[in-house]
């Protein structure tokens, strides 16, 4: 995280894309570099299995 | 409201609010007694309003057997029953795990908390955004910080600290001194509190759901809508309120009128938007 912050501080154009990310400001009308960026990154994550922590036993009434 | 300032709206002007043509300017926040003054209107137009009535056992006639509810259990207790249930008490919603919400314990809290000082600036047209949140020593911390004008002499100062694993590590009075100190006395913020800060956690995009049932399983993750990212959350609760009027309309329309296509729910919308989030916090995230 101390580099990303590092890197994107120094970076308009970077940052601008993150944010418009992080925001969820994307336009999926408009293909920019930040939905394509995004676009990479949520094909990624895709592969990625869901970790999920051991769920409580739900209360019944 | 006009706009949204960042770091003081006096030294950084910032960008205009976005208005749609014809819609009058956004009121973004509203004092609690204004919202309560809003009950007589709902009861003129046919609502029936119970103040201090207290919700004890919910019973659910779905997939779950019948439990058996709170008559007799206390004096003046009732049974109640409805076509239609919407569920809107909070995130930590006790009767939302009356009905088998849970919450995935390996997603990250988003931590807010509010505080409401009198304040000379109570109608300036300006939210103030603070992103570079730094302690009396200079040293950053984590989250950011809004300043709201309430309009009525007060402003409501409130700060989001995300992901935080050890709450009970944290002072919120501590922390809010922390964010109003750099405020000059005759500021925003003149150290005037109406009283100490409160606030909570908050579950992140698409960590709450329920397991079983029916017709919840259509709407099941509307809960705990917060971005990830960035632990913002006012526009999925006006997009989740906007969904619940519909689905709210759709149950109790006629059969013939219903139409068939169910409202989708935020997590149904922004669920892969919500795991890109998720998996950039858990590998961004320093545990200590």
């Amino acid at each position: 995280m101390r580099e990303l912050t590092r890197i994107g501080m120094h970076s308009h154009t970077l940052m601008e894309w993150v944010l418009r990310i992080m925001a969820n400001l994307l336009r999926p009308d408009e293909v920019g570099p930040a939905e394509a960026a995004y676009k990479v990154v949520e094909r990624l994550v895709a592969v990625v299995p869901s970790r999920s922590g051991r769920a409580r036993r739900p209360r019944r009434p | 409201m006009t706009g949204s300032a960042f770091d003081g709206p006096r030294d950084h002007p910032g960008a205009p609010l976005a208005r749609p043509p014809g819609v009058p300017g956004p009121r973004l926040c509203r004092a609690p007694r204004e919202l309560d003054e809003w009950w007589p209107t709902g009861v003129k137009a046919g609502a029936t309003l119970w103040p201090r009535a207290r919700r004890s056992s919910p019973s659910w006639k779905g997939a779950w057997s019948p439990a058996p509810g709170p008559a007799g259990r206390d004096r003046g207790s009732s049974r109640r029953s409805a076509r239609v249930v919407v569920v809107a008490d909070g995130a930590n919603s006790r009767f939302g795990r009356g009905l088998g919400t849970q919450r995935d314990p390996a997603t990250r809290w988003v931590w807010r908390f509010a505080a409401i000082f009198t304040s000379p600036y109570h109608d300036e047209p300006w939210i103030e955004s603070h992103l570079d949140l730094r302690d009396r020593d200079g040293n950053y911390m984590p989250g950011y910080g809004w300043i709201f004008p309430v309009g009525d002499a007060r402003s409501t100062s409130r700060r989001a600290a995300r992901h935080v694993h050890r709450f009970k590590t944290v002072n919120t009075t501590k922390l809010m001194d922390a964010f109003v100190a750099p405020h000059p006395p005759a500021g925003h913020l003149a150290r005037t509190s109406c009283g100490p800060p409160v606030g909570g956690k908050l579950p992140t995009g698409g960590s709450v759901t329920r397991e079983g049932g029916t017709d919840l399983d259509r709407r099941r993750r509307c809960a705990g809508s917060i971005n990830p990212f960035n632990g913002e959350g006012i526009a999925y609760a006006y997009e989740d309120g906007r969904m619940v009027a519909d689905a709210v309309d759709e149950a109790c329309a006629p059969a013939t009128a219903r139409r068939p296509a169910t409202p989708t729910c935020s997590y149904a919308r922004y669920g892969d938007y919500f795991k890109v989030a998720r998996t950039f916090v858990r590998s961004s995230a320093t545990r200590r």
